[in-house]
């Protein structure tokens, strides 16, 4: 069994110790840092109790319950910060990622105390991976948050419908990587080639 | 296999629309596109799960929550693509205001819901409600729109109600097909619809492309791309 809540309070207490210390401008980040931390334990003890009451396997609950909640748990500090704080939106999308890199990251560290550390290939493709689809999927709705938060009509609807494009990337994912053979690395290697385009075509396009 | 090659065809086509709405997306700056792309990219992606779902786990999904939100997704971004080219036109001012010409869309919601009735004797009761009132709120804009066929000048607007008209009644093909006939041949009417939804999504790009093209349009210009009255 794995005390999710001790690694928790391992992992943060360092970066809470260092939101007092460190410059303003790196501490709204390291704020992010942690709330995708938290938003990672949450989401954990949601889906576990969805996955009881809907009496669905841990397959079915990897690909069908946990994206689900991921996403939405996810977007909630950054929809706080921009709806109390009526930030730029440029401001929210640097959130977006920064919670979208908190939450892989202890994710990462759970799946670590969980399996082990010997297989150093595997770790490097689901450490690359599963961090290049949380980045992905935090992109996707950081892109249409960019587009369509402008217009008041919009935003409600256009933010539902950008989350619900997510949660399903994020489940077409777990799918594959959950596939045996060759799978996890086409999956993973999937996830990083669309960060590379996005690097390479998009960013400048969107930037402009 | 029929079901995997079938699925497989709408996907590429889905995603070389989702690839041209995105590129004009992002050169030509213009809302529709940019909604037109979210629309094709959820679709891609429901139908992508789907096919994932076939593929890897060899059956359809159990819970189908992740699937059912993409559908959502594509419809909202369906009615929210209807709504834009709607406000553009000016046509909230211009159209019929006999109230029978509001009243006569509400036949849509009324079949929605009941449609979404019937479907909870196989399905979930939540899924159905919210493809209900999507579908219902979708088909409710179309068939006002179409209704006042003649009021509407616009070619592409009307083009552009009738294929998401078509869009929705292939949908609701596939629903009700599924609900009677099981195999997964051709001679299944499920992949009737299947196709017809495939032939229809992609005639959404020319008209976009039509509709944006009378919008930039100079007034003095439009009639070039209108019907008179």
């Amino acid at each position: 069994m794995t005390y999710i809540e001790n690694i928790y309070i391992c992992l943060v207490a360092p970066l809470f110790l260092a939101v007092f210390i460190v410059r303003k401008s790196w501490r709204k980040s390291l704020v992010f840092l942690i709330a995708g931390m938290s938003c990672c334990v949450i989401s954990a003890y949601i889906s576990s109790f969805l996955a009881g009451n809907l009496e669905a396997d841990s397959a079915t609950a990897s690909h069908a319950i946990s994206p689900m909640v991921e996403e939405i748990v996810k977007f909630m500090p950054v929809f706080f910060y921009k709806l109390v704080f009526r930030t730029e939106k440029k401001s929210s999308i640097h959130a977006i990622l920064m919670v979208a890199v908190g939450f892989a990251t202890f994710e990462n560290v759970c799946y670590l105390t969980t399996n082990g550390s010997s297989n150093l290939l595997n770790l490097v493709i689901r450490g690359f991976g599963t961090g290049a689809m949380h980045v992905v999927c935090g992109v996707m709705i950081s892109v249409g948050m960019f587009f369509l938060w402008d217009r008041e009509w919009l935003r409600p609807l256009g933010i539902a419908a950008v989350l619900g494009m997510a949660i399903t990337f994020h489940a077409i994912f777990n799918i594959i990587v959950a596939a045996p053979g060759i799978w996890c690395y086409v999956g993973s290697v999937f996830t990083i080639s669309l960060i590379l385009i996005y690097l390479v075509f998009l960013k400048k396009k969107l930037s402009e | 296999m029929f079901e995997i090659i079938e699925t497989l065809i709408q996907l590429i086509v889905i995603v070389i629309c989702m690839i041209h709405a995105l590129v004009y997306a992002i050169a030509k700056r213009r809302d529709l596109w940019t909604l037109m792309a979210f629309f094709y990219g959820s679709y891609a992606l429901g139908v992508s799960y789907w096919l994932v779902c076939i593929v890897f786990l060899g059956e359809t999904p159990k819970v189908s929550m992740v699937s059912d939100f993409s559908w959502y997704t594509t419809y909202l971004f369906l009615f929210l693509v209807f709504r834009e080219a709607f406000a553009m036109h000016g046509y909230v001012e211009a159209v019929s205001k006999k109230p029978i010409m509001f009243v006569i869309p509400v036949i849509a919601p009324i079949f929605t819901f009941s449609m979404a009735i019937f479907y909870m004797r196989f399905g979930a009761v939540i899924s159905n409600v919210i493809y209900a009132l999507l579908m219902g709120m979708l088909l409710y804009g179309l068939i006002y729109v179409l209704l006042n066929f003649k009021v509407v000048k616009s070619k592409s607007f009307r083009a552009l109600c009738l294929v998401a008209f078509l869009f929705c009644v292939s949908e609701y093909g596939m629903w009700t097909a599924s609900c009677f006939f099981e195999g997964t041949g051709i001679s299944n009417p499920y992949y009737w619809f299947d196709i017809m939804l495939t032939v229809t999504v992609p005639v959404f790009i020319p008209i976009i492309r039509l509709e944006i093209k009378t919008q930039t349009a100079p007034v003095k210009n439009r009639n070039k791309w209108e019907v008179a009255e």
